[in-house]
């Protein structure tokens, strides 16, 4: 499975690849991305099986992101981690086309949970 | 249409951040809330801002030994494995989660600041309420500052 973790903080990133292999998904292919803008060109490049983005990023924040894929056609699954997690935001993410929204501070059950959305 | 937003008591805070600490760092000590001390020491100093309804600087100040053991157990990494650059990513994802959190709690719409992280922070030149919790992590000080920068119109 391949899937693109898009966070400006390297370290998150680290936690949720590790956070994901706790999850039992096998075959993973990960790919990182710096922020929005770079999340957006790999996923033209790399046509992953799924998505991970954090919405607070420089250059292009996540939900950004979430727009120019869909503007494009791009119906990738799409799922945040956010530190940010209020009702507005999660609405706001389900119309953008995501399908969920996974909060920060997370742990492997959590994550699983969400994952179970992308089916 | 104004609102009135109150800055989160220190016992919310004290919680909300517990809540945090005790899911990142599930094999490490609880905190305990602590009278903040009178002499601070020097602090690494991670900090976001909030913008909207309610305007605050949230600040997380660490020791250099919290931080490192923080940033070590964040990243389940043998103490002194990571860089300082690192250790001030995990710092600043620290009150990203703590910040993102509160703005939570907060009436939409509100924008919160990318993290940053100093060791001598710019003094925040406070309009409203100032809110500062301490708290003991094992031997290491925990210290949480909210300081509101504008009222709520």
């Amino acid at each position: 499975m391949r899937i693109i973790v898009a966070d400006d903080s390297a370290v998150m990133r680290k936690i949720v690849i590790r956070t994901l292999r706790q999850t039992g998904l096998s075959n993973l292919d990960i790919i990182e991305a710096n922020d929005g803008r770079e999340l957006v060109d790999l996923v033209a490049e790399h046509g992953p099986d799924l998505v991970l983005s954090d919405w607070n990023m420089p250059n292009l924040t996540g939900i950004d992101a979430l727009a120019e894929l869909r503007a494009r056609g791009d119906s990738v699954p799409f799922g945040f981690v956010t530190s940010e997690g209020s009702e507005a935001m999660r609405e706001r993410a389900t119309a953008a086309g995501a399908l969920f929204l996974l909060s920060k501070p997370f742990t492997a059950e959590t994550m699983e949970d969400a994952l179970a959305a992308v089916g | 249409m104004s609102a009135t937003v109150e800055i989160p008591s220190n016992a919310d805070i004290a919680e909300l951040v517990s809540e945090i600490w005790s899911t990142l760092f599930y094999e490490q000590e609880g905190l305990i809330e602590v009278e903040p001390p009178a002499d601070l020491p020097e602090l690494v100093e991670s900090r976001v801002s909030i913008t909207g309804p309610w305007q605050a600087s949230i600040r997380l100040g660490l020791s250099d030994a919290a931080a490192e053991l923080a940033a070590h157990a964040m990243l389940d990494e043998p103490l002194g494995s990571l860089t300082p650059a690192e250790v001030a990513d995990a710092v600043g994802e620290l009150i990203n989660i703590i910040g993102g959190n509160i703005k939570s709690s907060l009436p939409e719409p509100s924008a919160m600041s990318l993290p940053t992280v100093s060791r001598q922070p710019a003094q925040a030149q406070p309009v409203g309420d100032v809110r500062q919790v301490a708290l003991h992590w094992g031997e290491h000080l925990v210290l949480i500052t909210i300081t509101q920068t504008a009222k709520a119109s």
